[in-house]
């Protein structure tokens, strides 16, 4: 059953126009993502879904129901939580206070301080500590343990691996498969196309603010990828 | 000894100039809003409790709690009609919105009660005092009264800021307004809690300093000062911080006016310039401001 519709949506910063037309299904506990290059749209179109940009045309959908006209703490109460790009941890909060702000007006379910802790065990350490004071990895493990903490039906993940070593992604993305168990639905935006590909059943490549590409991964061959990811031969 | 006594009364004005600075201190903290019109609310709130005590005869003590509640209503609806409109976006509309303030209400204030200073009489209250070390350091009861009703003011606020879930909220705001917006928080309800507590704050301090010192309309800017140089030396966003603050700045006074009494106001705001000099940050403030 579709539990999130992106239709025809076109969004963008004032002047400047980010999307144009996109649409995208998200089905009851499925996990889709999103590639394309730097400045291709990804986080926009995160950002629209979560309502912190304002959208000019189109609809989201949760439950078939139009989400467009509620702000972002309303949206969230409906089950829509974004990991935000770069992970903007709060600095001056410690990691605890950072979790249970992320659970401020939660919905109920099974995620609380203790089970995040149980599916990101980097964190346990620090739990007293400054959340400014963590690595990269650690803040991102925080980044999305904060969202999981409102107990969302929709978590969008933005750039979980950006600027972070390649063994400390392996351990991000193990947490999806748990967090994916519990009943929540992924959308999966990166620019690294390996891992987004291998964590989802169905992927979207978007190139210039509009998706070049769609389609199962494994049915997916990697030029028809690499030709929507760069757009090569797409103005021939 | 005097110099002793001059320290003593310069931290019990302090306590004052915390009162003043800590709206100042809070509104810049969660919602970077520099508010000018901060010293003419607090004056229209003394010029409010006279107005109260005249016509009831009751106590500018008992005026607190109708002139409170008020202040804190009328930072509700500042925030909602006007401040909510320059939070967050270019500096320059903040300037001009407040300063636009701060001009209608000197005004406002012009036109009701005419230029004639006023005070809010405590009667005997304010001529008492304790004497600590013989006649040399003696120190008025209203003044220490004062400067404790200022230190659990601090403490209060510091413990809903630092141990409440609203106030978790305030600083997640303060860190980062779209993320906090992300967690759930309505941060439009933050704003006018936080704008609610820099105008309650204010009133009080101006209704105490008008039981010490006369006010009149034109008093705001002055007051002002004050209030930000004790935010700025304190740190800004930091209420111990604004305490701290406050203090040097009365002591930096009260020492200036025992050299001389005509510098009084020079060595505050010299040792205010020293700090943003050195130190400009503040004594307790963060390394970094955005």
């Amino acid at each position: 059953m579709t539990l999130l519709e992106v239709k025809n949506l076109d969004a963008g910063y004032g002047q400047f126009q980010a999307l144009f037309d996109v649409s995208l299904n998200l089905k009851e506990g499925e996990a889709i993502s999103v590639i394309g290059a730097n400045g291709a749209g990804k986080s926009t179109l995160l950002k629209a879904i979560a309502g912190t940009v304002n959208m000019n045309s189109g609809d989201v959908l949760l439950d078939g129901q139009s989400i467009c006209d509620m702000q972002p703490h309303e949206r969230l109460l409906q089950g829509i939580a974004l990991v935000p790009e770069g992970r903007r941890i709060f600095r001056s909060l410690t990691v605890k206070e950072n979790l249970l702000i992320g659970g401020y007006s939660s919905r109920s379910g099974s995620w609380n301080v203790a089970s995040i802790l149980e599916a990101f065990p980097i964190l346990e350490n620090f739990i007293g500590r400054d959340a400014d004071r963590l690595s990269g990895g650690e803040q991102q493990a925080l980044a999305i343990g904060r969202a999981l903490m409102s107990n969302p039906r929709v978590l969008l993940l933005d750039e979980v691996s950006l600027g972070l070593a390649p063994i400390v992604v392996k351990q991000l993305y193990a947490a999806l498969p748990i967090i994916r168990n519990k009943g929540c639905a992924l959308v999966i935006v990166e620019q690294d196309t390996n891992q987004a590909l291998a964590a989802s059943d169905y992927t979207y490549c978007m190139l210039e603010g509009r998706i070049s590409l769609e389609g199962k991964p494994s049915e997916l061959t990697r030029e028809q990828i690499s030709q929507a990811y760069f757009g090569l031969g797409a103005h021939a | 000894m005097n110099w002793i006594n001059a320290i003593v009364q310069g931290i019990l004005v302090g306590g004052l100039y915390a009162m003043y600075a800590t709206g100042l201190s809070v509104s810049f903290g969660v919602m970077r809003l520099v508010n000018l019109a901060h010293g003419d609310l607090a004056v229209g709130s003394a010029f409010l409790a006279s107005t109260f005590c005249l016509s009831t005869g009751l106590s500018p003590f008992l005026s607190v709690f109708i002139i409170l509640p008020v202040a804190a209503l009328f930072g509700v609806g500042l925030q909602l009609l006007v401040f909510s409109r320059v939070v967050g976006v270019e500096p320059a509309y903040q300037i001009v919105a407040t300063f636009g303030l701060s001009i209608a209400i000197q005004n406002v204030l012009l036109q009701r009660y005419s230029a004639t200073p006023r005070a809010l009489s405590i009667g005997d209250f304010g001529n008492r005092s304790l004497k600590i070390i013989g006649d040399q350091v003696v120190v008025g009861w209203f003044p220490l009264a004062r400067f404790l009703v200022a230190v659990i003011m601090l403490i209060a606020l510091s413990l809903f800021i630092g141990r409440t879930r609203l106030g978790r909220a305030f600083r997640a705001t303060s860190d980062d307004p779209e993320t906090a917006q992300l967690m759930g928080i309505n941060i439009r309800i933050v704003y006018v809690i936080a704008f609610a507590i820099a105008v309650t704050t204010v009133a009080l301090a101006g209704i105490f300093n008008g039981m010490q010192t006369q006010f009149s309309a034109s008093d705001g800017p002055a007051l002002l000062i004050y209030a930000f140089e004790a935010v700025i030396i304190g740190g800004l966003g930091s209420l111990w911080g604004t305490l701290c603050g406050g203090i040097i700045l009365g002591v930096a006074q009260t020492i200036g006016a025992e050299i001389d009494p005509g510098w009084k106001q020079l060595v505050g705001h010299l040792v205010f310039l020293a700090v943003l000099l050195l130190r400009p940050t503040g004594i307790f403030g963060r390394e970094e401001l955005k």
